[in-house]
């Protein structure tokens, strides 16, 4: 340990520093990735509650709309309606979040320069 | 007596709310009950575990400081992902949010233990102080240019006939989606754990021919178990996220 020389010791310094970069590196890309699952499962809960929740609050403000104005029973069937339509939209909006988000992804793992896309 | 597990074979009374310390403020009923001293054991764990980390700030952290660092690095990293620089104003509020869920998911998972966030008042609380939130900074920040975000530009005018009621239930829908998926998955993952762990009771109580159906169940309940640590960090995690992208939508809504 002590025979070491002056040019030894930086070369093993200089090394050393490469692998922790390298392992670094590769700790992020792991990370990269396990965070895309992760999110993958966080996105997929959201879809199911956020159907009915929204078809939900459509019959409500129509149920509300109705109460209101007396226009028994169009307020409740035109907003359930449009409670499905929003839940479908809601559904497409995080599904193309999600699809533009593990495009990223796995752009960045397999070619990090690309830089084409950015959805 | 002010400490009474439920030992009761039925899922639904683990969920019951008792009170603790009787009281009451002019007609209303503000009793002190199991939920009110489980939230305050999950804030009190977390300003001590807070406390305890960061006591003795060092340069080369011990194991609960950096516990408690990559909690806020991890927190950061959710703020500033989802809604940029801009909305590490409401990191604080993001990292109370989470822990406190996380905390009350965490403590719902000691055996006999109260599980807070099974309550639909609990979650929609947190729900309604997002939203609220959500709309004090969106007005304040877009003034009524807030209101764009009914009203997404580059479409006929036609359209936003249908896109705004659209929009607007969409936008209705986000705290009961943020208070109902909490709840939902609280509750029927503490409910699916005491059927199972009841269930393997019943059979070994039933005779010796059912103990391999009983090990089953049991095993059963240990695999639960495990989903259920997950769900608890996955559900605040998910809770954390749709705040920041909520307010980001509340901070960029003028320029959509």
């Amino acid at each position: 340990m002590s025979s070491e020389q002056p040019d030894d010791l930086s070369d093993q310094i200089a090394k050393a520093l490469a692998d922790r970069e390298a392992r670094e590196a590769a700790k992020k890309r792991k990370q990269a990735s396990d965070d895309s699952t992760l999110s993958a499962g966080a996105y997929a809960l959201r879809f199911g509650i956020e159907f009915v929740a929204s078809v939900f609050v459509g019959g409500f403000l129509g149920y509300w709309i109705d109460q209101w104005a007396g226009t028994h029973p169009w307020g409740l069937l035109v907003m359930i309606g449009f409670g499905f339509a929003a839940a479908i939209r809601s559904i497409m909006r995080a599904y193309r979040e999600l699809n533009a988000r593990a495009l990223k992804i796995s752009q960045g793992i397999s070619a990090p320069d690309d830089g084409t896309t950015d959805a | 007596m002010i400490f009474s597990p439920t030992l009761a074979l039925d899922p639904i009374s683990q969920f019951k709310v008792q009170k603790w310390i009787d009281l009451r403020l002019g007609g209303i009923d503000i009793s002190f009950t199991n939920a009110s001293g489980f939230m305050l054991l999950g804030v009190v764990l977390i300003i001590a575990f807070f406390g305890i980390a960061a006591r003795r700030g060092e340069l080369v952290p011990s194991r609960l400081q950096s516990a408690a660092e990559m909690g806020f690095g991890f927190i950061a990293d959710i703020v500033r992902s989802s809604s940029g620089e801009e909305g590490l104003k409401f990191f604080p509020f993001v990292f109370t949010l989470f822990f406190f869920i996380l905390f009350a998911n965490l403590i719902g998972m000691v055996p006999y233990a109260f599980t807070t966030t099974s309550h639909i008042i609990v979650t929609g609380a947190l729900a309604m102080s997002v939203i609220v939130t959500v709309v004090v900074v969106g007005l304040l920040k877009n003034g009524l240019g807030f209101f764009k975000l009914f009203a997404p530009s580059g479409a006929p005018w036609y359209i936003y006939i249908i896109l705004t009621p659209i929009e607007i239930i969409s936008f209705l829908a986000r705290p009961l989606t943020l208070a109902l998926r909490l709840f939902a998955n609280m509750l029927a993952g503490h409910i699916m754990l005491k059927l199972f762990a009841g269930f393997a009771v019943a059979l070994v109580g039933a005779g010796t021919i059912y103990l391999p159906v009983a090990l089953l169940a049991f095993g059963m309940g240990v695999a639960l178990n495990a989903l259920e640590f997950l769900v608890a960090g996955l559900q605040a995690y998910v809770f954390a996220i749709l705040t920041c992208v909520y307010l980001n939508d509340a901070l960029h809504a003028g320029d959509h």
